[in-house]
């Protein structure tokens, strides 16, 4: 079998339409606006009234109207090979980025059978219950899963990972077991928001897995990922306690109900890093109305200096069968200490439009 | 396969009019590779003793478009793993089909300096984990400016002569800092004529290299207050006339496939040495499994006449000479691996490659795995 021919397509004439693979294009939006109603700051850092809406892209709202913070677009492409063999790709653009676009997937596909299929490439780390659809705004009740329990600072791995699925009389049992590392060599929420030299965030000998279990109205997920951090702040090693590496441990559990137009999510999560944990949790209510669904949330972040939390008020309005208006309100309590203050107490408010085609 | 995105494409950009409807065929390739050295210290390519999948994955997207009346266009966007997954148009170019044999592209193309040029992201195209380094080592592989194809057969061969005329600006890496570079006047081409099993080919390239290297300022700077500009010239990038001359032959019969291919390149009154290289690759085709051995070479020769003019008490001397010398170069890498075809589109690539210094002895051994698709 000569290559050459069948990737001659690629070649320097690559108009001929060679029909290789079925790809499927599908893509979301989110269009979204706010701003801080009223907020403290923090005078230490010369910091003015702030929102940090999402962690880890640094997305945050001030004074002003911003329309940058929460907006995104992103197009997945699907691949499918044939023969159980699939390649998927996800190009988002975030405001908070200035809407550079980058591939937060790239990764390969292999069916196994109808239980087991292997990926290999770069993913989202599937640390909490909305981190594989966390762009994905029209996926849940929220303007944002709540910033104060998704905060970690690397969010995607390079690696690879088994996916199973099967149903156990009423229950789908689900899950995923992967390993990998990620590299950031500028992590943004270090080096631009939490300090002021560049921070090369290495997170690797990564090995962790997801259980999802489904039934009906009850959907039940358990999370546990270990990782090495490694860090260089100006090119420097970053020793902690002596050491040049230290390891971290998430576990967390999350319990979502969907029964009779109530929804019910909670999520509780334990990052245990050098000895020192850093917990979170969400607890959201909403009841469904028509097209409406009004909802309260509370999210809490707590950790030995680390103190903050966030209580919500807000509602979604399906107004069309594939895009959602929302609107919320945050009102942010920052109860860190020694310095480790995130943005200060703040209330503000985001409303916007997500949807998928 | 022919999706009709440009339903969205026109209204993401707002273009009313619905006169001008062309199908839009979609294609691409990805690679995902995983790599790690054998020796707790040795690195080579960017892996280390750890393993890691970031290095050389890849996943590209490409779209193309026949306008009609002979115009097509066609882009790649790129997003590789070395670059932390931004998105680049890698190509993006208007074709005019003058004839049967003639062909004008205009647009960022690639530069055709080897034999996998138009492929060289696409790792399908070739049985190796990656094309030899040491060949494959210019640092920059496209340009913005046109390229003329001309295809002829004669016989059984065929013709392919493909001229170009561009220029490139972007980073290039000098002495491990990116350096805001600028190759103008790119012209040049290649010429391959082949048959059913046998390929032949020339490639001759020359450019104005203009290269700000940051790192290297306070050295001229240095040269220039000492007396010794003429040094300072001879150093820098400065709108240097460099060459590129290549030369390949591949062989594919009986399920024996050979390759080779020689590169010499040269930038005129400037640090870089004079850099030969040369790759030589065997392997045989058993079905879906072909395994293969390489064997590559660096040879550059640092040019030890720039820093002649100074007196070996100045101390610049040393500085200047250990910069020159660095340059040189002799280096052979040894790769076995093998090629597995498990799907019509996708194979699997294993592969081990060891490095040697001639010069300090010191061997870098790496294992890659990963998979190559295109769709």
């Amino acid at each position: 079998m000569k290559t050459s021919l069948i990737v001659a397509t690629f070649a320097t004439s690559m108009i001929a339409g060679s029909a290789v693979a079925e790809v499927d294009i599908s893509g979301f939006a989110s269009v979204a606006g706010g701003k801080v109603l009223s907020g403290e700051g923090v005078p230490e850092f010369g910091l003015g009234p702030t929102f940090l809406a999402n962690y880890p892209i640094v997305g945050f709202y001030e004074e002003d109207w911003s329309f940058k913070p929460d907006s995104k677009y992103g197009l997945q492409i699907s691949a499918d090979l044939t023969e159980g063999l699939t390649a998927t790709a996800q190009l988002v653009g975030r405001g908070a980025d200035d809407f550079n676009a980058e591939f937060e997937w790239a990764y390969l596909s292999y069916a196994v059978n109808e239980h087991w299929t292997l990926q290999a490439g770069k993913k989202r780390l599937p640390l909490y219950y909305y981190s594989d659809f966390f762009d994905v705004s029209y996926a849940y009740l929220w303007i944002r899963p709540a910033a104060d329990n998704y905060t970690w600072q690397i969010f995607n791995y390079n690696g690879v990972n088994a996916q199973f699925n099967y149903q156990v009389s009423d229950w789908t049992v689900s899950g995923n077991i992967y390993t990998g590392r990620e590299d950031d060599s500028e992590n943004k929420l270090l080096s631009d928001f939490f300090g002021s030299q560049p921070i090369r965030e290495i997170w690797k000998n990564i090995v962790g897995g997801v259980l999802s279990l489904n039934r009906d109205w009850l959907d039940l997920r358990f999370t546990y990922m270990t990782y090495q951090n490694e860090r260089y702040r100006n090119g420097v090693r970053v020793l902690w306690d002596g050491a040049d590496t230290r390891r971290g441990k998430f576990a967390g559990i999350s319990a979502n109900i969907d029964y009779n137009n109530w929804v019910v999510l909670t999520e509780l999560n334990r990052l245990t890093l050098n000895g020192g944990d850093f917990d979170t949790y969400l607890v959201s209510g909403g009841y469904r109305i028509g097209q409406w669904t009004p909802y309260v949330s509370f999210a809490d972040f707590d950790s030995e200096a680390e103190m903050h939390s966030t209580t919500s008020l807000g509602a979604r309005w399906d107004f069309h069968s594939s895009a959602a208006f929302k609107v919320q309100f945050d009102d942010v309590t920052d109860d860190g200490i020694n310095g480790q203050m995130v943005a200060g107490d703040s209330k503000a408010i985001t409303f916007g439009i997500d949807l998928v085609f | 396969m022919k999706k009709t995105l440009i339903g969205l494409l026109v209204a993401t950009a707002g273009i009313a009019s619905h006169t001008a409807w062309a199908e839009v065929n979609i294609n691409g390739f990805a690679s995902v590779k995983g790599g790690l050295t054998t020796g707790k210290d040795d690195t080579l390519y960017g892996y280390t003793n750890d393993i890691e999948f970031k290095q050389e994955s890849l996943f590209a997207v490409q779209l193309s478009s026949d306008l009609g009346e002979k115009l097509s266009v066609t882009a790649q966007l790129m997003a590789k793993g070395a670059d932390d997954y931004d998105a680049k148009f890698a190509w993006a170019f208007l074709s005019y089909q003058v004839n049967d044999d003639l062909r004008l592209n205009a647009g960022r193309l690639r530069i055709p300096f080897y034999k996998y040029s138009d492929y060289l992201d696409v790792g399908y195209a070739y049985d190796w984990a990656r094309t030899p380094r040491a060949v494959y080592d210019v640092q920059f592989d496209q340009m913005d400016g046109l390229s003329l194809y001309y295809s002829k057969n004669f016989g059984d061969m065929t013709s392919n002569l493909q001229l170009v005329y561009g220029a490139f600006e972007g980073d290039i890496q000098i002495s491990g800092a990116m350096s805001k570079s600028k190759v103008q006047d790119i012209t040049g081409g290649s010429w391959e004529l082949s048959n059913d099993w046998l390929s032949a080919r020339v490639a001759y390239f020359m450019a104005d290299v203009t290269i700000n290297a940051t790192a290297f300022t306070p050295l001229l700077n240095a040269l220039n207050t000492f007396g010794f500009a003429t040094v300072a010239q001879e150093l820098d990038f400065n709108e240097d006339q460099g060459t590129f001359i290549g030369f390949g032959l591949s062989y594919d019969r009986d399920n024996w496939i050979a390759v080779t291919e020689y590169t010499k390149v040269k930038v005129k009154n400037s640090y870089m040495a004079d850099r030969d290289a040369y790759f030589v690759s065997v392997g045989h085709r058993f079905d879906t499994i072909t395994p293969y051995v390489s064997f590559e070479k660096d040879d550059d020769t640092s040019k030890s006449a720039i820093y002649k003019p100074i007196p070996p008490q100045v101390p610049l001397f040393a500085t200047v000479a250990g910069v020159v010398e660095s340059q040189s170069a002799d280096r052979d890498t040894w790769s076995v691996g093998m090629r597995y075809d498990f799907h019509a589109s996708a194979a699997f690539k294993l592969q081990l490659s060891s490095a040697k210094d001639n010069y300090t002895a010191q061997k870098d051994r790496l294992l890659t795995m990963g998979v190559d698709l295109v769709f």
